[in-house]
């Protein structure tokens, strides 16, 4: 096949110079222009009278050509690097083929001209058949490769397959090397093309709505490849193959993601999950789901303007502030391990216990939100009242709106999550609706709706009817918010708001030891903690328990010296934190450290000792004399 | 033997080899120390709390209780060399409730004093100009309130701007019964230190910084403002403390006192008496280890001394004149009197 190949590309010069053309050379264009007529009119020769039965049995044993003009068009139309792929082995021409990477002048062949040299003459093989008659006989382990691919088989075969990543230029060279005589790598090959294509497919057809039927069901026959191969492969093996065979033509595409140290490159090549990247993007292009191009942008933001993490990008999530720049950001990410599925606020949250408790059960449970910022409180009161629920400990979620009974009189109260999070029914608007319409306030509204007083305005049309809870986001936070209610334009007094969020994170006494958040996942998640005394502890808890985390409780003013300062003695303000990862660089023990006044994606590299003072500080003032470091997992 | 204390006991030993050899010596007081939130330099005056929830003054082998809460209420006492009040934080949350931006109770008591008086919630209470003034800050509001210690009627409050960092808190200082001079961040996240008067209720911008890891600390040397100048941002590197004259108070008087390549710890403690700032000093060695002393600055020399050998303090107290670092569990005193064991002999009853 190989010698093929190549006595058909002298063929192809040859039969070019045979041709009347004016001078000696001709420019490309011209011999593509010259043989896209040739080709389509010889193909079209073919096809007129041609009958399948017409084809012999035993063609595939016979002595037999590929046409060359087929092939000159193959050559001249075909992606370069399928063209080296060629040369993987005998077999690889007709893998190619299959797996429609070849390319004629008229598209992807669906059938091949052969030359039956005994009858000298030339036949049309389909596509498949000519695939099932190479491999039968001549190629019989692709015959094998084939059905691997196929697909029902083809999600479990990608799974089989090893995913070397490089950590050196010589081991990429290696991995390349053992890459190029595989003989699945067509087959892989086939994957991000069609993705490609159906996506290309999509833009067209979006662009030209007014195209031919006959284009439009080839258009769209590539979209539900590509849906196909999306589907049935994720984000790192799309990535890995599609540098893969695109490294044929230049090594450093594959092997300069995975040589390169930031976490920016390791998202985009599939190393490191996609969120970690689109939360900080999201920001920036304002979309709730980046494509790919997008987030390459905002890569190239990253790189080059390092301080843009420090500022941006986290607009309606009040966090501590100033943010890590780009680089610190990038070498804590890449070590950490936290899941974060969503973006929390904790500027917007008084209690940072309850902000550290909502990223830990996130973790635990890979949750996930769709977060804004109006729901990002919503969603950590969500997460901590559901444990209350679920556990029966009222204390720790004692938030109520109040209102006298008109039937007998007595108070009563109704548990409620501060903000509008509409997955359950206890939020806010949806409790304080149901009690006016108790108290006979309201008839037909379906909610009472949160408005900040910046906002709301009685005099205009939206605010004139309806219910409003109206509140001052200038100094609003969840346990401290003056709230006022308003049912057409009148205020309500008759409700009030009672309780305040507040609980022991770690046991602060034997007695009541149980209800404490540590407690609690404990013994009604079956979470595991573990004690932490010093630094070789943590990494080896971190070395070994890969999904592990661990959390603390530590005094700010040693944690975070440049953010806040001790002016009297034995001043401490109890900090939550996650440790997610630890390295040690220009031999500093750095932690990979996110504060619960920090955003969750924005950790920062701490100093151990820091921390080691802080806990140490910590200890001294707590009631038990507790030493609160723990993993988690 | 309980967990705890074994850990304890393994925690002194890993503590003492870490740092067996600091020349520094350790606080030493008759009662706990984790107790205590005051003792004047002469020992004399010791402020304590105890897990009931209350606050109390012991003095002349006297114990008066100073405020009383629910339990485990964490008090905090802030004090002056001027001796006349003073201002005390308390919260009675403090293991329930982790807010950085703490709503606490304000209260102000006469030194040595058993009375007290509840004048406000907020954070960070401060004593200014001899004890003249007091002022403490609310996170919430963002309100920055100055009350005159004496005439309760006196009294003002700026409002900030700050919006970017909710945990922000104002370095500020009175150069004088109408002025304060406070830090703020603008919109866009910029510091600046701008001044307030009283009379004419209008804030002036005194100097606007370009960056937003600019760190801004105040404090007041005699008639001189201190202003510690570093960066939050390692790819901005660098630190000055630099002094204006309250007299020729503007930026073009600005002196530079120090500078360093590093970023410091600027966490201030300026004392009157010897024209000294104290604050953390960062050091780089050659394969880029960075550890941290304690040094002071001479304003008037301008001389730089490095006091510490703890490596990884980073926090600096001023009571009574003695210099504190609080580091794992422990005093060092940088300056003045270590052992206070031979004072505050309390009674039976007065101790826990």
């Amino acid at each position: 096949m190989r010698n093929i190949f190549f006595v058909t590309l002298l063929l192809i010069s040859r039969v070019t110079y045979s041709k009347q053309v004016p001078g000696l050379i001709k420019t490309l264009q011209t011999i593509v222009n010259d043989h896209r007529g040739d080709y389509a009119k010889y193909i079209q020769k073919l096809r007129t009278g041609f009958n399948p039965s017409q084809i012999p049995a035993d063609w595939s044993k016979q002595d037999i050509e590929i046409d060359s003009l087929f092939l000159q068009s193959i050559s001249l139309h075909s992606d370069e690097k399928y063209l080296k792929l060629v040369n993987l082995n005998d077999c690889s021409f007709a893998a190619l083929i299959e797996n429609d990477l070849l390319k004629t002048t008229l598209g992807y062949p669906q059938d091949i001209p052969i030359i039956l040299k005994k009858e000298n003459r030339t036949i049309l093989i389909p596509k498949e058949e000519f695939t099932k008659g190479i491999y039968q006989n001549k190629c019989f382990n692709y015959l094998q490769i084939s059905k691997l691919f196929e697909s029902l088989n083809l999600k479990n075969s990608l799974k089989a397959i090893n995913y070397r990543t490089p950590k050196s230029q010589t081991e990429c060279d290696n991995i390349l090397k053992d890459w190029y005589s595989n003989p699945y790598l067509p087959y892989l090959c086939e994957i991000p093309e069609k993705i490609s294509r159906g996506q290309r497919a999509r833009l067209y057809l979006n662009q030209n709505p007014g195209v031919s039927i006959a284009q439009r069901r080839l258009m769209n026959a590539r979209i539900r490849d590509g849906e196909f191969f999306e589907k049935n492969s994720d984000f790192f093996q799309q990535n890995y193959f599609r540098n893969l065979c695109n490294s044929v033509t230049d090594k450093k595409i594959f092997c300069s993601p995975y040589l390169a140290d930031d976490v920016w490159s390791k998202v985009l090549n599939g190393e490191k999950p996609k969120y970690v990247l689109e939360n900080l993007c999201r920001n920036f292009f304002g979309n709730q789901s980046l494509s790919k191009k997008q987030l390459q942008r905002c890569v190239k933001k990253f790189k080059d303007e390092p301080h843009l993490c420090t500022t941006r990008g986290q607009d309606g999530y009040p966090s501590l502030f100033p943010r890590p720049n780009c680089n610190a950001l990038s070498v804590a990410l890449n070590n950490g391990r936290l899941k974060t599925k969503y973006t929390d606020c904790p500027g917007r949250i008084n209690n940072s216990a309850l902000t550290n408790t909502h990223r830990v059960l996130n973790h635990l449970f890979d949750n996930i939100f769709e977060s804004t910022p109006n729901s990002c409180h919503s969603e950590a009161n969500y997460n901590i009242s559901k444990l209350s629920i679920e556990s029966k400990t009222e204390e720790i979620w004692p938030l109520k709106v109040c209102y006298k009974d008109l039937v007998d009189k007595k108070k009563q109260c109704e548990l409620y999550i501060p903000g509008d999070y509409k997955a359950v029914d206890y939020n806010e608007e949806m409790v304080v609706r149901n009690i006016l319409f108790k108290l006979n306030k309201v008839k037909d509204y379906k909610t009472c709706k949160l408005v900040s007083k910046r906002k709301y305005k009685p005099v205009k049309l939206e605010y004139k009817n309806g219910c409003f809870i109206v509140y001052d986001d200038q100094s609003c936070s969840n346990s401290f918010c003056e709230r006022k209610i308003f049912v057409d334009k009148d205020e309500i007094k008759e409700i009030s708001y009672e309780g305040i969020v507040s609980f022991d994170y770690f046991p602060t006494n034997y007695i009541n030891s149980k209800s404490s958040i540590q407690k609690l996942i404990e013994t009604f998640y079956k979470k595991k903690f573990q004690a932490i005394k010093n630094i070789t502890e943590l990494e080896v808890y971190l070395k070994n328990q890969k999904e592990g985390i661990i959390q603390g409780v530590g005094c700010s003013e040693d944690i975070y010296p440049r953010f806040f300062s001790r002016k009297t003695l034995n001043q401490c303000t109890p900090l939550p934190f996650i440790i997610d990862g630890a390295i040690t660089k220009n031999e500093n023990k750095l932690l990979v450290f996110r504060s619960s006044l920090d955003s969750v994606h924005y950790p920062r590299l701490v100093p151990w000792n820091f921390v080691f003072t802080g806990l140490s500080n910590m200890k001294e003032q707590h009631p038990l004399k507790s030493w609160l470091l723990y993993g988690t997992k | 033997m309980e967990r705890s204390k074994k850990f304890l006991i393994f925690l002194s030993l890993f503590s003492v080899s870490l740092l067996a050899d600091t020349k520094l010596s350790i606080l030493k007081t008759k009662q706990s120390l984790d107790n205590l939130r005051y003792i004047s330099a002469d020992g004399n005056i010791t402020y304590y709390q105890r897990a009931s929830g209350t606050l109390l003054l012991s003095t002349n082998y006297k114990v008066f209780e100073v405020s009383k809460s629910s339990k485990k209420t964490q008090y905090y006492v802030t004090a002056t060399e001027a001796k006349k009040y003073v201002v005390i934080e308390r919260n009675p949350t403090y293991h329930t409730f982790y807010d950085q931006r703490g709503i606490n109770d304000i209260l102000i008591s006469g030194y040595g004093s058993e009375r007290s008086k509840l004048v406000g919630k907020g954070t960070d209470p401060q004593l200014h100009l001899n004890d003249q003034w007091y002022s403490f800050y609310q996170p919430y509001t963002k309100k920055l309130y100055l009350n005159n210690s004496s005439q309760e009627s006196i009294s003002f409050n700026v409002t900030l701007a700050s919006t970017q960092n909710p945990y922000f808190i104002p370095s500020r200082v009175m150069p004088d019964n109408n002025t304060v001079v406070f830090t703020d961040y603008n919109q866009k996240g910029f510091p600046g230190i701008l001044v307030f008067s009283f009379s004419s209720k209008k804030i002036k911008v005194l100097k606007k910084y370009q960056s937003p890891n600019t760190q801004i600390k105040l404090c007041k040397i005699n008639d001189q403002l201190i202003i510690a100048k570093t960066s939050f941002d390692s790819l901005e590197k660098g630190t000055t403390i630099s002094s204006i004259s309250f007299k020729n108070f503007s930026v073009e008087n600005e002196k530079i006192l120090y500078q360093s390549k590093e970023n410091d710890i600027i966490n201030l403690v300026c004392t009157q008496k010897d024209s000294l700032v104290y604050f953390f000093k960062t050091f780089r060695n050659e394969v880029g280890k960075l550890t941290y002393e304690a040094a002071s600055l001479n304003v008037k020399d301008k001389k730089v001394a490095v006091l510490g050998d703890l490596k990884f303090a980073n926090q600096i107290i001023n009571m009574d004149g003695n210099i504190f670092i609080p580091y794992l569990s422990n005093y060092y005193v940088l300056k003045g009197k270590s052992d206070f064991t031979d004072y505050d002999q309390l009674s039976k009853e007065g101790q826990e």
